[in-house]
């Protein structure tokens, strides 16, 4: 019996569901609306008690974080493998996942905060957003919602976010310039970390990531994006971050559902 | 044929080294001297770009990383195994790679830094310091080093290093209730990962981890010290090179978590 608890099927969330996806394994889908501040109810974080997405609970057994819950996917159930059996090339795959981890997401999701979420964030009462703060149980995440509930981001950050994305398209473009997957001749989950993460960096940053200064990103994430088990995990988006004036990235990247 | 660019056996050297020690892999030693920002050296960046060690080179391959790397010893050199067999353990194993790498090794550094090295520093080493810093060719790594001399905003984020660090102990001593080791009931990369950085931690934090309040946590670190793998690691010092009697008293000076990851 396999369980997950996601969002929509980008960021973190999205990672398990397209291993999910790929391994063939079916899976009860558990919707948790971030926006609404789902993850922070009593009944959520009797789950995961970070309250973060994913959480998935195999077997009554409860997996979080999603990079390792990547590679406890392989190993726990069958299917096609999704780390490569060269020990040189599984260690450019979990390099690029902490790449995914530690530069390229939180550079991606303070952009991403910024410009999508603090909008819709200014549609709430202060008064209900004076309470979803206090029911948030980290220090981390209680700063971050912070800073996106007050629209505290300043330019600097900003800007150094924006030089860390150029930076890794920069990286990702050079790496794919000489093999086709991140890992090196085969699909893996650094394919899966890094997508989650990067299938954003042609709508946020269209002068840098395009087709003319990063075909092979570009195409990558073409490639990608049209694997059924990826075009299944997207079709589970119900849009709650589009944006008002610009499409959904889900649909840039993964053409139509 | 292995060969390790490493420090002295302190910080995520010396997770590097104990891994090596335990699998019982024989490697040649380059020793690379951070109290002289050497990983900034143009020969050093020859071997790793991103200017920091440890740096394992296997046939063609040098990689980086620590807990990647480990990772590839174990499975490149599977005996004697280092990694759970079930996959919840293995998957323990990782998470605990990760809460090293995001939260404990860059609070350990930040306050580490800030505890015990900028203290010692005259005014005329910390503007030697500066002018060296100013030289580091890679920007981020410079930001850092020129954000910790000026210590900028320390208050606020040594609070929050120590609020990680104090999440980071509590999750160690939750876990070893549950098992003898980290990751289950055998030793594993997840005890090799903590212990270099949880070690200094009754000096750095002793109001977080002490007898009464942590008491399993230093029952394991002395378990794990007196591991015949751990004391020969520890004592590892290449021929030739001045080093501190004990290695775990003498914490690398410098504010970046990364060159040590």
């Amino acid at each position: 019996m396999v369980e997950l608890y996601h969002f929509e099927p980008n960021a973190n969330g999205g990672k398990p569901i397209m291993a999910l996806n790929e391994k063939g394994v079916p899976f009860t889908s558990h919707w948790v609306d971030l926006l609404n501040f789902q993850q922070h109810t009593p009944e959520y974080l009797a789950i995961n008690p970070k309250g973060q997405v994913p959480t998935l609970i195999h077997d009554g057994i409860v997996i979080t974080e999603s990079t390792p819950m990547g590679e406890y996917i392989d190993e726990a159930f069958a299917g096609p493998p999704l780390r490569p059996r060269d020990p040189l090339e599984r260690w450019r795959m979990r390099s690029w996942s902490r790449f995914a981890d530690e530069y390229l997401g939180p550079s991606l999701s303070m952009l991403g905060w910024s410009r999508g979420i603090v909008p819709l964030m200014r549609k709430k009462s202060p008064a209900e957003l004076e309470r979803a703060l206090q029911a948030i149980p980290t220090e981390e995440r209680r700063r971050a919602w912070s800073k996106t509930i007050h629209n505290t981001f300043t330019e600097p950050e900003l800007e150094e976010s924006r030089r860390r994305l150029t930076v890794s398209a920069d990286r990702l473009e050079a790496q794919l310039r000489q093999q086709p997957w991140l890992a090196g001749s085969t699909y893996s989950l650094a394919d899966i970390n890094v997508f989650n993460m990067a299938a954003a960096l042609p709508h946020f940053m269209p002068a840098i990531v395009n087709e003319k200064s990063t075909p092979h990103l570009l195409e990558w994430l073409l490639r990608v994006g049209s694997r059924p088990a990826i075009r299944a995990a997207l079709a589970l988006s119900r849009n709650s971050l589009r944006p008002p004036d610009s499409a959904p990235t889900a649909e840039v990247i993964g053409g139509a559902r | 044929m292995l060969e390790l660019y490493h420090s002295w056996p302190c910080g995520h050297s010396a997770i590097a080294l104990i891994g090596l020690h335990e699998k019982g892999l024989r490697f040649e030693s380059h020793y690379v001297e951070l109290r002289n920002l050497e990983q900034y050296s143009p020969r050093f960046l020859a071997v790793n770009p991103h200017g920091h060690v440890p740096v394992l080179r296997h046939e063609a391959a040098a990689i980086a990383g620590t807990t990647a790397v480990l990772e590839y010893v174990e499975e490149t050199f599977p005996t004697p195994a280092l990694m759970p067999v079930d996959a919840v353990g293995r998957w323990k194993a990782r998470v605990w790679g990760k809460i090293l790498n995001e939260d404990i090794a860059p609070s350990v550094s930040l306050l580490a830094w800030h505890t015990w090295t900028l203290p010692t520093l005259s005014a005329a080493e910390r503007g030697r310091l500066g002018e060296q810093v100013a030289m580091i060719p890679i920007d981020e790594r410079r930001a850092e080093w020129q954000l910790a001399l000026s210590e900028t905003d320390f208050a606020n984020r040594s609070q929050y290093a120590a609020y990680k660090l104090g999440a980071a102990v509590s999750r160690v001593e939750a876990s070893l209730a549950q098992h003898p080791w980290l990751a289950g009931p055998h030793y594993s990369l997840a005890d090799i990962y903590l212990f270099p950085m949880l070690v200094v931690l009754p000096r750095l934090l002793p109001q977080v981890v002490n007898a009464p309040a942590t008491p399993r946590l230093l029952a394991w670190l002395k378990a794990v010290r007196d591991r015949p793998g751990v004391r020969s690691a520890l004592s590892f010092k290449p021929a030739g090179t001045p080093l501190p009697a004990d290695s775990l008293e003498m914490f690398v000076p410098g504010p970046e978590p990364i060159r040590w990851g």
